[in-house]
C-alpha cells in the first residue's frame, strides 16, 4: 500500500507535465507528500498532503515549508 | 453535485457554443469549437503564462541549482539558496499547485460540451440564447463531427507529440547515461524512469486512439488546443530569451 502510492508519486515526478512549475514551495508539494507517506503512513501522510496542497497558493509568502 | 456542475461550469460554456453557432459562425459547429476553444485558453491564459515562463527559467538556471544542491549539504541553506537564484532570475510566479485545480474543472467542461452536446439539449440553454436554425456540424467540407475521423485522430495525436516535445524538460545525456549505469536501482525507479523515456511517444499514440474512438469534434477541440499551446510556448519562449 504504501509502496504503491510512493510509486504513483515517482511516476508523477518524472512524467513531464505543467504542474511541476506551479508549485510554490520547497519541497515540492509531491515531495512533501512522499515523505509524510514514509514517514507517518499513506493515511496521515496523504492527508498531510492535501493540507500542503491547499497551502500552495499565489499569496503564500513561507515558501520553505519542510515536513515536520 | 450535478446540478452544481451544470449550472457553474457545463452550462456557462454549453452556452457559449450555442452563441457563437447562432450569431457568429451562422450555423457553423466546427469554426465555433475553433473559437470556443481558442477564447477559453485565452481568458486561462494569465495563469498558465508564468508557469510556461518559471518552467523556461528553471531550465536556464539548472546548472546553477545542481551547483547549490553539492555546495550547500544543509537542507535549510539550500532552500534559501534556491530563493535567491529564484529572485536573481525573477520568477515571482503568480502561483501554486491550487492553481492547476482551478483550471481543470473548466477545461473539463469545455471537453464535455465537446463530447456530449453537439444535439442541441435546449433545456440547457439560456432563455436570452437565440437557438440557431439550422446547424452545418461539417468541417471543411468532408468531416462530420459526429462521425469519427481518423485525419482529425492522426492530426492530435502529432499536435500532442510536438507539444510534448516542446514542454517536457530536456535532460542532459549525462544524467540519462548516469541512471542507466546504475543498476542496483528496483523494478519501480526502472519502471518511472523508462515511464520518463517513453511517455512522449505513449501519450500521442494514445490521445490519437481516444480521439479517434470518441469523435471528430473531440478530435478538433485536440488539435486546436494543442496548437494554442505550441504557439504560446513559443512565443513565451522567444520573449524570455530575448
Amino acid at each position: 500500500m504504501k509502496k504503491f502510492f510512493i510509486f504513483i508519486i515517482n511516476l508523477y515526478q518524472k512524467i513531464p507535465v505543467k504542474s511541476h512549475y506551479y508549485c510554490v514551495f520547497i519541497p515540492t508539494c509531491s515531495e512533501y507528500t512522499k515523505q509524510a507517506i514514509i514517514k507517518y503512513g499513506v493515511f496521515k501522510g496523504i492527508f498531510k498532503g492535501i493540507f500542503r496542497f491547499f497551502r500552495c497558493h499565489p499569496w503564500q509568502k513561507n515558501k520553505y515549508d519542510p515536513l515536520k | 453535485m450535478t446540478y452544481i456542475w451544470n449550472t457553474l461550469f457545463y452550462k456557462p460554456i454549453f452556452n457559449a457554443l450555442v452563441f457563437i453557432v447562432s450569431n457568429v459562425t451562422l450555423g457553423n459547429v466546427a469554426l465555433a469549437i475553433i473559437i470556443l476553444t481558442i477564447l477559453v485558453k485565452i481568458i486561462l491564459s494569465p495563469l498558465t503564462k508564468k508557469s510556461i515562463k518559471s518552467q523556461i527559467l528553471i531550465k536556464k538556471m539548472e546548472p546553477e541549482l545542481k551547483q547549490i544542491k553539492k555546495d550547500y549539504s544543509d537542507k535549510n541553506e539550500q532552500a534559501k539558496k534556491t530563493f535567491e537564484l529564484y529572485k536573481k532570475y525573477g520568477t515571482n510566479p503568480f502561483s501554486g499547485c491550487l492553481i492547476v485545480l482551478i483550471q481543470m474543472p473548466i477545461i473539463f467542461a469545455l471537453y464535455t460540451v465537446f463530447y456530449k452536446s453537439l444535439s442541441l439539449d435546449q433545456g440547457m440553454i439560456y432563455s436570452f440564447i437565440k437557438i440557431p436554425e439550422s446547424i452545418n456540424t461539417v468541417f471543411l467540407g468532408f468531416i462530420e463531427l459526429h462521425n469519427k475521423s481518423i485525419i482529425l485522430a492522426l492530426l492530435a495525436g502529432i499536435t500532442q507529440f510536438i507539444q510534448g516535445y516542446l514542454t517536457s524538460p530536456i535532460k542532459s545525456k549525462i544524467e540519462i547515461v548516469k541512471e542507466k549505469d546504475n543498476s542496483e536501482k528496483d523494478f519501480q525507479e526502472q519502471f518511472s524512469n523508462s515511464m520518463q523515456m517513453n511517455i512522449k511517444y505513449i501519450l500521442p499514440i494514445f490521445i490519437t486512439i481516444v480521439a479517434y474512438r470518441i469523435s471528430a469534434a473531440v478530435s478538433l477541440y485536440w488539435v486546436v488546443n494543442n496548437l494554442y499551446t505550441i504557439v504560446q510556448e513559443w512565443y513565451i519562449r522567444r520573449k524570455v530569451n530575448k
